[in-house]
């Protein structure tokens, strides 16, 4: 989910100039991009991709839209987002190429077609209104409205060239594994001025993502609370039966010398390999189950086509936690353990013929 | 000779809320060593109950239980725990074998609660099961042999420890007439050959006729000595 999230555009990491500001209209160019990019190098970091970022709008006869210009480098953005991938009619961009790549969505509202040529009006570097004839190169489409409508693409070269801006460029997508972001993020805190650059983890670029996570983490350890409540008074219930039918050889045991002591003792061993085989035996179907849906996953398609989170890909795989099955398996013997020691007790405490005569 | 087991005014009430049922009434018995008594007595009469008393299983209402001289009424249930481990064996109407066992392992268990090596274990088990005549089904489970077969695995069970007592709560109960009474020859086999005291219950006058003292219970009190 945060790899579909972060895929449609963000990357994990950003880096803007110290004093961005999102929803700005005028260009906030990046100092310094030699250095910054060097230091990304020194630092191992070889999946970004330089953009600019600039409101514009396009028209097409009557018909008009206002987007997000995103200039990019085809092949940076490649390894930071999926939009290559869903290409619906024409090709990607490619580097040099005079054109744009528009969603399919946008194109239908406008009565735009691959190879038409529309008219893009934004402003430069200087505030000075610029209009440009441009090619539609392609049609791609998210399935997410609300971003299909809004975002066009164009190459880096071209858009730094209409806005007069050189090598100019207004923002920087990292993309590095979710877990190191925090980490990586730290470091280059630490290597670039925070006069010239302002440094954002994804956290802080999607904060809704954020709070779905938790509310969906939340949500999940209620389920597993729930769900370990019912195994639980499943296995207290099987525990008890299973003892109390064992009365009778309880009393008989008792009767040639046992004392309650080893009548706890034997249940309570008892119910530990019984809690053992049953870790083993569930511990190895969850292993195979969730091997399977690691591979071939739980297709969600249905519930989710709008919605940002799934958009890059709506199958959720399993991932096999060893933290997770360290504490079901210990959960799971504890109650064995407890499960068995009431009746156990219980036995224990009754008399021989009690016991014996249980029924 | 003090009496192997002796029980004085012994009575027992079974009491709640709503009744009160009185199952023996001043009991005085006294059982030497050696001797091979039957507790007589139509069902109800409290042959049981006075077992189990005897036994150590249950406490009187009121009245003591001596064995070997040692009042066992007021024993811990752990030290009468361990008191029946080394004093007493029991035979029961219904065996009351442990069934996912071998016989072998039946008979076994009350030696590994004496704490006895395996050597020692597996020597005396193999020992008593020759006595009982089966030595060949010794690693069958129990509940593969037939009622007389079943029932001579709990002799075993019973004589493997060679407590002093043995007491069998009707042991033909559940036995046809004939493995019955071979099963009461070699109770007396072996009363005769280790003075092991025997104790043993049957409304059977066949059975009856075999013990060497005769208890008759009838509601509760002794009405007859033999």
């Amino acid at each position: 989910m945060i790899d579909g999230a972060l895929g449609l555009d963000n990357g994990t990491i950003q880096i803007h100039t110290a004093n961005y500001e999102a929803n700005v209209t005028h260009l906030q160019k990046i100092s310094k991009t030699t250095t910054l990019l060097k230091t990304l190098a020194e630092n191992g970091i070889s999946q970004y991709s330089t953009r600019i970022k600039t409101p514009a709008l396009i028209l097409a006869g009557e018909r008009s839209s206002s987007v997000m210009l995103s200039g990019i480098i085809p092949e940076q953005e490649k390894k930071i987002t999926f939009i290559h991938q869903r290409m619906t009619q024409g090709h990607y961009l490619t580097i040099d190429e005079n054109s744009i790549l528009m969603s399919q969505p946008l194109a239908k509202s406008l009565h735009l077609a691959v190879g038409d040529k529309t008219t893009l009006m934004l402003q430069n570097i200087y505030g000075q209104p610029v209009v440009k004839k441009i090619t539609i190169s392609g049609l791609y489409s998210t399935g997410l409205a609300a971003f299909d409508l809004s975002r066009l693409y164009i190459p880096l070269a071209i858009l730094q060239e209409f806005l007069e801006v050189e090598t100019g460029i207004t923002e920087i997508a990292i993309s590095v594994p979710a877990k190191t972001t925090k980490q990586i993020t730290a470091t280059l805190a630490d290597q670039l001025s925070k006069k010239n650059y302002l440094i954002s983890p994804w956290q802080d670029l999607a904060p809704d993502l954020v709070q779905l996570i938790e509310l969906n983490n939340a949500t999940f350890n209620l389920l597993v609370i729930i769900v370990f409540l019912i195994v639980t008074m499943g296995i207290a219930n099987t525990m008890n039966s299973v003892i109390f039918e064992r009365f009778h050889e309880f009393g008989t045991m008792a009767a040639i010398g046992c004392t309650p002591f080893n009548i706890i003792s034997l249940v309570s061993l008892e119910s530990f390999f019984l809690g053992v085989l049953g870790c083993l035996t569930g511990t190895l179907s969850a292993l195979v189950v969730c091997q399977y849906l690691s591979h071939s996953g739980i297709d969600l398609s249905h519930f989710t086509s709008s919605n940002q989170y799934f958009v890059a890909g709506s199958v959720l795989k399993s991932i096999i936690q060893p933290k997770d099955v360290i504490i079901a398996n210990l959960i799971t013997l504890a109650t064995a353990l407890i499960a068995g020691l009431y009746p156990a007790i219980k036995a224990s405490k009754l008399k021989p013929v009690d016991a014996l005569n249980y029924t | 000779m003090p009496p192997i087991i002796e029980l004085k005014t012994v009575s027992k009430c079974y009491e709640n809320n709503h009744f009160s049922i009185t199952a023996l009434r001043n009991i005085n018995l006294t059982v030497d060593k050696g001797e091979f008594l039957c507790i007589a007595g139509p069902s109800g009469s409290g042959k049981s109950t006075l077992l189990h008393i005897t036994g150590i299983l249950d406490t009187p209402s009121t009245g003591t239980v001596l064995i070997n001289n040692q009042a066992t009424e007021k024993l811990s249930r752990t030290a009468a725990a361990v008191f029946r481990r080394y004093h007493i064996g029991f035979i029961f109407q219904k065996f009351n074998l442990i069934p996912v066992l071998t016989a072998f392992e039946n008979v076994e268990y009350i030696l590994t609660l004496q704490h006895k090596t395996a050597e020692q274990r597996k020597r005396d088990v193999e020992k008593v099961l020759d006595a009982v005549g089966l030595s060949q089904f010794m690693h069958q489970k129990t509940n593969t042999l037939s009622g007389g077969q079943q029932q001579r695995v709990a002799v075993a069970r019973a004589m493997v420890a060679n407590p002093p007592i043995i007491i069998a709560d009707e042991p033909t109960g559940s036995l046809d007439s004939v493995t019955g009474s071979a099963l009461i020859d070699l109770f007396a086999s072996i009363n005769k050959q280790q003075s092991t005291t025997f104790i043993f219950s049957s409304h059977d006058p066949k059975i009856i006729q075999r013990a060497n003292r005769i208890i008759n219970l009838r509601d509760g009190e002794i009405n007859l000595y033999g």
